[in-house]
């Protein structure tokens, strides 16, 4: 019985992060029809005040 | 210093850390990689503003996310689930170039000691996890574990750019320093204990930890060859008290206990499957005990 949850809940992970996955691609955030990719690919193009500890 | 060198992790270790910085020549010029690759999260602690970075960190766009669009970070945490189901805390073990350096430091240190000397502090990257990722973004509109907090992020991209770009050394202040000061006592402190910022601090490693017991990578042990020597516990890199802790939430899999078991009993391997658990296979205190009394 244990054995049959544990891949039950590891299949149902796996399917829910690849839709968390795709749904970043296709799921318009606002009115402008932006996504979460753009969102994460604008973020890690930019150079981050934070990260480099420059943030006041 | 401790131990045989584990060669096989740190060549695995080395190439990670290759493949995740391969842009070196933007260290010099003081720039960083703007391609499609920072759309991919890496399972590590590798800050995107590195110059020499091709991926995002997960823990950064978890918190830029929630700061600016006031949602769950789907992808992120997509990214998450789908490394965790698969391999558990491993990256942490075979990935994370912050993790080799504090390993490095550890093995080459003459300070070095198995004495764990604070154990309560495990519990506070769960603070760190709830304050610094998820509740200050929200609430304050600032991303507070990378910008007060992350060594990761002071080493990869705060020293790099900030020596090799003069427009940005007009912005350091006392964020910088604090930041600075951060990084040297954790970098000092892996003299002295193995890994000191995933065993207390990190985030990454503590959601990366949900997924131990029901990752498809699980040491296994068996109970009917294991003696309970203890061997395996005193050379655990997390400081854990094996083979009690096994795949428990601090467990990274890094396999060092496996490589210590006495070859002659091999209680203690490997096991990658979708189909099967370790439940019935891990040691139960109360057997242990039956054991030593034995």
């Amino acid at each position: 019985m244990g054995n049959i949850a544990a891949v039950v809940v590891r299949i149902l992970l796996l399917l829910m992060a690849i839709l968390f996955i795709i749904k970043a691609f296709f799921v318009a955030l606002d009115n402008d029809g932006t996504n979460e990719i753009t969102l994460v690919r604008v973020n890690g193009s930019t150079f981050c005040q934070s990260c480099m500890g420059l943030y006041q | 210093m401790h131990g045989a060198l584990p060669v096989k992790r740190w060549i695995i270790q080395f190439i990670f850390l290759a493949v995740q910085h391969p842009f070196l020549q933007n260290f010099l010029s003081g720039t960083i990689y703007r391609g499609p690759l920072k759309t991919v999260c890496t399972s590590t602690l590798t800050c995107y503003s590195c110059p020499a970075a091709p991926f995002s960190c997960p823990i950064g766009t978890v918190q830029y996310i929630i700061e600016y669009m006031k949602m769950i970070p789907t992808y992120a945490v997509g990214w998450l689930t789908f490394f965790g189901t698969f391999l558990g805390r491993a990256p942490c073990a075979y990935a994370c170039p912050f993790g080799f350096l504090q390993d490095i430091l550890y093995r080459f240190s003459p300070f070095s000691s198995q004495r764990c000397l604070l154990p309560m502090a495990r519990h506070l990257k769960w603070l760190i996890f709830a304050l610094f990722v998820l509740i200050v973004p929200y609430w304050k509109d600032i991303p507070a574990f990378c910008a007060w907090v992350c060594p990761a992020g002071t080493l990869q991209a705060g020293l790099p750019i900030v020596i090799a770009n003069p427009s940005f050394r007009n912005g350091i202040g006392v964020t910088f320093f604090w930041k600075m000061f951060l990084l040297l006592a954790i970098l000092l402190y892996s003299l002295r204990e193995q890994r000191p910022f995933c065993r207390y601090l990190c985030p990454l490693g503590l959601f990366l930890g949900f997924f131990n017991r029901i990752s498809m990578l699980q040491i296994v042990c068996n109970q009917k060859k294991c003696l309970s020597c203890g061997v395996c516990g005193k050379k655990c890199p997390m400081g854990l008290s094996l083979p009690r802790e096994i795949n428990t939430l601090d467990c990274i899999k890094c396999g060092t206990c496996i490589a210590e078991c006495p070859p002659k009993i091999q209680a203690l391997s490997w096991r990658f499957s979708l189909f099967s658990t370790t439940k019935t296979l891990l040691p139960t205190p109360d057997t242990d005990t039956t054991r030593r009394q034995n």
